[in-house]
């Protein structure tokens, strides 16, 4: 009898397991946020996460919440190198904007 | 040294049986969580190239779930159809295995069809992230684990008839 009772309150415990994990919020991925890039020459290149991304700017990238590194390099149109880059954080859902230029990120991205 | 039949031993298989399902639950929690944690950032492709890469993985998670549900009656069929036949613990090892491979597949099937499901709806623009690739690749190799235990059972069931 009480071997019965204890299977019932496993098999209770395993329906309360089996069921609820599904709805919360661990067990689903969290909405990406956009990282719009542009840089004062169109053309330069991005790497977000030390991975060169297949698109050249200006470009809207899909990101994962969460902190990113971003850096991006080309030439401006009078043909000075640029290079930028910063490390960011994502929150989930939200969309930025950074711009590149030979003096940096403009606005400077915190 | 023979083991004992497992009707001898079924409270304690059962109760093994509950342990080790919460365990499952509790790793595949864990496993789900981490997956759905890992980082991506992407340049999403063109709408072409996305339909072509969702309906090919429609059709390979459509036939693994085939396989798997399969395989899965076929153990049910090779389990009951020969007359009150007992098995021993150690005959049965494979075919436990196998079930456990299978359901884990299964399971790695949803969550992949779930994080697919995602993708289209935030319009991620790929599914070449960990987010979809990490519960498919599971998804087939689970289900690969669990054919070879499945063929392990079949070959000793075979020598028995014999």
């Amino acid at each position: 009898m009480k071997t019965q009772r204890l299977f019932l309150m496993l098999e209770l415990a395993l329906c309360c397991l089996f069921l609820f994990p599904g709805p919360l919020r661990s067990q689903m991925p969290q909405r990406p946020g956009r990282l719009t890039v542009t840089s004062a020459a169109p053309g330069a290149t991005v790497s977000i996460d030390n991975r060169q991304m297949s698109r050249q700017t200006p470009f809207t990238f899909v990101l994962s919440p969460g902190q990113h590194s971003v850096s991006v390099s080309g030439k401006d149109q009078a043909g000075k190198d640029m290079y930028c880059t910063a490390s960011m954080n994502m929150p989930a859902g939200a969309a930025k904007s950074i711009h590149c230029t030979v003096k940096g990120w403009d606005p400077p991205v915190q | 040294m023979t083991a004992k039949p497992l009707t001898g031993r079924l409270p304690i298989a059962r109760l093994g049986f509950y342990i080790v399902c919460i365990v499952l639950v509790g790793v595949m929690w864990q496993v789900t969580n981490y997956v759905n944690s890992r980082p991506y950032p992407t340049a999403p492709e063109s709408q072409p190239e996305m339909d072509k890469a969702v309906d090919a993985y429609e059709n390979i998670n459509n036939l693994l779930i085939t396989l798997g549900t399969g395989l899965l009656g076929a153990m049910g069929f090779l389990l009951t159809s020969k007359p009150r036949q007992h098995y021993r613990l150690r005959e049965m090892w494979p075919a436990i295995l196998s079930a456990v491979c299978v359901g884990l597949s299964l399971y790695f099937g949803y969550i992949s069809y779930q994080n697919v499901e995602f993708v289209l709806l935030n319009s991620v623009g790929t599914l070449d992230i960990d987010l979809v690739q990490l519960p498919k690749t599971a998804h087939f190799y689970t289900l690969l684990l669990g054919v070879f235990f499945f063929a392990d059972f079949v070959m000793q069931d075979l020598g028995k008839a014999d």
